[in-house]
């Protein structure tokens, strides 16, 4: 009987503690929550990661600029046409998977380039990393889903010369580097 | 009627004892989870992760940046890096304390490779003196420059760099 009383007693107990319980719980997981909020672990780099692409296609001399081997010297101002061309028309060019590689997929930045010759006004392009860039693109405007703050994009601009066949002539370059935040 | 038979339990000195042991057990586990809250606090405050993140993406910009530059670079990375590992491997930057590889808790970054160098992956110990990024000629490399000990168990930093650079 007092056996019975006591089990009783324990068991209508333990309800009254399932409230208790689960408001523990709920201030154990909120100040958790608060603190992962407090300290900050991410770091959005994707501004750098762009401007450095657009530099190393500009600058380096296994991309797009014309080199002199013998001198060993790149232009970087001045666009070796011939190199250009061969990047064209390609959904994987030499520039992915040899010049700027991120092995077998590129999951983080891609880019257009659109080089127009100002006295022809031709326009030729060049893409880095095709399928990335057809795919972020869209996600640029707010309006399509899962696009706004997934990826970031900037434009850069020069004034370059456009070496083709030893004729120069004047051109603008203009690259769109997409990089996925 | 279950409730006024409780109630008619509790007042007794039997039901005393157990709202006691209730009271008792209540005190342990808020004690308890009070514990394990301090413990989470002190392992996000003192966490490496953000380090490790920046040290990753830092170094993975660098090879880029290095890779982007027409002539020979010889670059002394500047920050403090002597309580990581670092693994250079193809296309990618892990960032590492002691026995995290076991552990877990290791950081990433990709970086792009230009084929036309030969990058010499290397993997970094952690307790060096700086990191030394390299482009001459066709190779990329990243290099360290080890701490020295002193034979009385003393340990050369700072000062001592440019003797072991010789």
């Amino acid at each position: 009987m007092t056996f019975n009383k006591k089990r009783g007693s324990i068991s209508e107990h333990l309800i009254l503690w399932i409230p208790k319980f689960i408001y523990l719980v709920i201030v154990f997981l909120s100040v958790i929550f608060l603190l992962r909020m407090l300290v900050i672990n991410n770091i959005d780099s994707s501004e750098a990661e762009a401007r450095i692409l657009a530099n190393r296609i500009f600058y380096s001399p296994n991309v797009i600029s014309y080199y002199d081997s013998e001198i060993k010297r790149v232009y970087p101002s001045t666009i070796d046409f011939e190199k250009y061309r061969k990047l064209q028309n390609t959904d994987i060019n030499e520039i992915d998977t040899k010049s700027i590689t991120y092995g077998k997929e590129n999951k983080l930045i891609a880019a257009k380039l659109t080089l127009q010759n100002i006295e022809t006004n031709a326009q030729d392009i060049v893409f880095y990393n095709k399928d990335g860039y057809e795919f972020w693109e869209p996600r640029l405007l707010s309006t399509v889903a899962g696009g706004s703050g997934s990826v970031d994009s900037i434009t850069n601009q020069r004034y370059v010369l456009i070496k083709s066949n030893n004729k120069i002539e004047k051109g603008i370059l203009n690259m769109q580097v997409i990089v996925r935040k | 009627m279950s409730c006024k038979r409780g109630n008619r339990f509790l007042n007794s000195k039997k039901g005393m004892d157990i709202d006691l042991w209730f009271n008792v057990f209540e005190l342990v586990i808020v004690f308890l989870v009070g514990l394990v809250l301090l413990d989470t606090v002190n392992n996000e405050v003192k966490g490496t992760a953000f380090e490790k993140n920046y040290f990753a993406r830092d170094s993975a910009l660098l090879i880029n940046t290095i890779y982007a530059s027409p002539g020979d670079i010889n670059y002394n990375y500047p920050d403090k890096t002597d309580n990581f590992f670092f693994d250079f491997s193809k296309n990618r930057v892990v960032v590492y304390e002691q026995n995290e590889l076991v552990e877990g808790g290791v950081t990433e970054y990709p970086f792009a490779e230009d084929l036309n160098y030969l990058f010499l992956y290397n993997k970094i110990p952690n307790r060096h003196l700086n990191i030394i990024y390299k482009k001459t000629n066709d190779n990329v490399e990243v290099k360290y420059v080890p701490q020295k000990f002193a034979p009385g168990g003393g340990m050369i930093r700072g000062g001592g760099a440019s003797d072991i650079l010789k």
